[in-house]
């Protein structure tokens, strides 16, 4: 996968579906309208050009908050609208920065997450592509607000547009005095570009510093938390770049708008990433709060013609499949997670009546077992024996007991795995175990697929050789 | 005070206990079985080898990072039963490799090809750019798209010149799906997002691997490098398939076993 001139032809020249940069007719429309906050200046903004973007109130934010403002006061105001991380687990980002501004270690590092573990969401890379300087600007103020010295942005190598561009935005910023020596009065702040390789494990927040300190990508034992020893031993605060996009709109009319918008527990938007069977695919932002069968019918405007929905993969790979009545369901971290879902990468993905669940399942965890870091053994050995039970059911091979040994396997990953790529990676088995547990029935004991549309993967001699 | 009483009990109960001042140099004393006082290599006396079998264990796990060990191959690699279990269908991440007959594998592994000059002039220039650990990813990363793949003369050139232990490179570099330790005759990316799931990317890379998995022994010398990759980035035209870098839309089972047949297979036929 190396970086390849060929590629950015090939990117533009691409029909409109997952390409972050294409605002066509057919893309999905957001709920709210004028009213965006995280998407408020993309599209008709120059991302190749900071004058563009100071002309439209950029770095006004930072500017407010290193003038007026004291460190604790934008952390208060970041705990006043509740701003919660963007990353999937939702934690209270004031409260990440509490705890690692309390420490009295210096220098302090802060990481923005631009990396988007999930191939097939596209919110991070948007972000760099249509709007570096938010992003830039958001970390500025979060390091302002911790008092880190060190920032680094931590994002994907394979892709050359948004890199170009990150790298781009940050020169400009350093020639107009933004970043650098000193801009926050006592002490300066210095950011620097970590290109990652690509594996669905480097976006995990411990194997991400790995990588930084150069050194084999694997998550590490939590306590102690980043945020008191963390990138070569500094308290260390990690935010994902969604979250530090939403600072510069959020610190502009002190959270009156962010605070207007979302649900109950969670105040703010969040990037969708559409996908499957879908009237329009591609990235929308949508509030919290809004139930999934909303985002479908009115932002994605219902199903491709032809197709009846079937299950909601919500999520990205780790996320759980919901059927149609679980549909109103709102879009919310406590709410999916009583369903079995994740907010994870912000992917929603729609599946019709054509796929089978069962071998959906078998497809995700072939993926996450692949992608597995092996370093702990329900991780490693676990998804490999759950992997290989799915596979033996969708070649017809499945035997009786085989859903009550998944179901045994699937809780003990659940509860022993190191970090949370390889626990959740039983959703989707678990989910559709219990949403759809007749398809895996009629794999199983009457040896047909309900759908017709299962490819075997193993052969007979296949089982007889290998037991798994 | 019982507290007090107790921990004085202890004081008195040494007062008259056996004493336990050593005179040290005269009187040494005995440790424990697993002391290890100050390393050095053991021979085995009936082979005269080594009985160090370097693991770098040691290496990684100094904690000042004091221990260097430089090695060299002593014996092949051991010959692997044809059809190894977990190479075959189980994990498709793995090269094709393990499908082929032995013959001729060890040395290639044991010895590769040195580098052509203008190849080890480009691994001079990024190697002398190096800055250690903090680019260590991006090192690698460069050398891969200068030559394709990472020799172990150049993973030894790197840990040289950096001062990063050689475990330690060897472990980033193994770490990354897309790092390749040796040249690949052929490379095949399948598309992995869920678009080009529900165009029916099963079927297809089913009918690859059947199709690799009946040819692949008439190759030898040579490594086909199969791989589930990232998303290709064009989901309207699912399912996506990319062959030694071309790139192949809305294939068919059948199309995809042409491809393989025409395109990575055709190369097998030299004598």
């Amino acid at each position: 996968m190396s970086p390849n001139p060929k590629e950015k032809e090939r990117h533009e020249s691409l029909p409109p579906s997952q390409s972050a940069n294409t605002s066509r007719a057919s893309s999905p429309r957001s709920p709210l309208g004028d009213k965006k906050l995280i998407m408020q200046r993309w599209g008709e903004n120059d991302p190749a050009s900071i004058d563009d973007y100071l002309a439209r109130d950029g770095y006004s934010a930072l500017r407010f908050a290193v003038k007026e403002m004291k460190p604790f006061e934008v952390i208060e105001e970041v705990a006043k609208v509740r701003l919660r991380g963007r990353g999937g687990a939702g934690f209270p980002v004031a409260e990440k920065w509490e705890i690692a501004a309390a420490v009295a270690k210096a220098p302090k590092v802060i990481i923005a997450n631009a990396y988007g573990a999930d191939p097939s969401a596209a919110g991070d890379r948007a972000l760099l592509e249509r709007n570096p300087h938010q992003l830039i600007e958001g970390l500025a103020i979060a390091a302002y607000a911790v008092g880190a010295e060190r920032g680094y942005i931590y994002c994907r190598s394979n892709l050359a547009q948004a890199l170009g561009r990150l790298q781009q935005a940050l020169q400009q910023a350093k020639e107009r005095g933004l970043v650098g020596e000193g801009v926050f009065g006592t002490h300066g702040f210095t950011i620097s570009i970590v290109p990652a390789p690509v594996a669905f494990v480097n976006g995990e927040e411990t194997a991400l510093l790995a990588v930084i300190e150069g050194t084999r990508p694997m998550p590490r034992q939590r306590p102690p938390y980043p945020a008191e020893i963390g990138l070569w031993g500094l308290p260390t605060v990690i935010n994902n770049a969604e979250t530090l996009a939403n600072l510069p709109p959020l610190i502009r009319d002190r959270g009156k708008e962010f605070g207007a918008v979302g649900s109950e527990k969670t105040k703010g938007t969040k990037l969708l990433t559409l996908q499957g069977r879908l009237a329009s695919n591609g990235l929308v932002e949508v509030p919290f709060g809004m139930t999934l069968r909303r985002v479908i019918d009115s932002v994605a405007g219902g199903t491709r013609q032809g197709a009846t929905l079937k299950a909601v993969q919500v999520g990205g790979p780790i996320g759980g499949c919901l059927p149609v009545d679980l549909l109103d369901t709102p879009l919310d971290y406590e709410t999916l997670a009583e369903v079995g879902a994740t907010v994870g990468s912000g992917s929603l993905l729609a599946l019709d009546r054509e796929t089978c669940m069962v071998d959906f399942a078998r497809f995700r965890l072939t993926y996450l077992q692949n992608e597995a870091c092996g370093r702990c053994i329900p991780g490693r050995l676990g998804t490999n024996r759950i992997n290989g039970i799915l596979e033996a059911i969708v070649s017809g091979l499945g035997k009786k007991g085989d859903l009550e040994l998944l179901e045994e396997l699937a809780a003990g990953v659940r509860e022993s795995s190191l970090c949370g790529l390889c626990a959740l990676a039983t959703q989707p088995l678990l989910t559709t175990l219990k949403y759809f547990r007749d398809d895996y029935v009629a794999h199983v004991e009457e040896k047909r697929c309900p759908t017709g549309k299962c490819t075997p993967v193993r052969t007979e001699a296949f089982r007889r050789n290998k037991v798994l | 005070m019982k507290g007090i009483l107790s921990g004085l009990g202890i004081t008195i109960g040494h007062f008259v206990g056996k004493k336990v001042t050593r005179f040290y140099p005269y009187e040494k004393r005995e440790m424990p079985p697993r002391t290890r006082g100050l390393i050095k290599l053991v021979r085995n006396e009936e082979t005269g080898n080594f009985n160090c079998e370097a693991c770098l264990f040691c290496e990684k796990i100094c904690p000042p990072q004091c221990i260097t060990i430089r090695y060299q191959q002593a014996t092949d690699y051991r010959p692997r039963p044809f059809l190894a279990p977990n190479g075959v269908w189980g994990n498709f991440k793995r090269p094709v490799r393990s499908l082929l007959s032995n013959e001729g594998r060890p040395e290639k592994y044991a010895e590769q090809e040195p580098l052509s000059t203008d190849e080890a002039a480009q691994v001079e220039g990024i190697l002398s750019e190096a800055r250690g650990r903090e680019d260590l990813f991006g090192t690698l990363q460069k050398i891969q798209a200068a030559i394709g793949y990472l020799p172990r003369a150049t993973i030894e050139q790197l840990a040289e010149s950096t001062s990063v232990p050689l475990s330690d490179v060897y472990s980033a570099a193994t770490s990354q799906g897309e790092f390749r330790l040796a040249p690949a005759a052929s490379d095949i990316v399948l598309c992995q997002c869920p678009a080009c799931y529900l165009g029916g990317m099963t079927a297809v890379a089913t009918a690859i691997r059947r199709e690799l998995g009946q040819a692949a022994r008439d190759i030898l010398r040579e490594e086909i490098v199969c791989a589930s990759g990232e998303c290709l980035d064009t989901c309207s035209l699912a399912p996506v398939l990319k062959v030694d870098g071309q790139t192949y839309a809305g294939v068919t089972p059948q199309q995809a076993r042409q491809i393989v047949r025409e395109k990575v297979l055709g190369r097998g036929d030299r004598q």
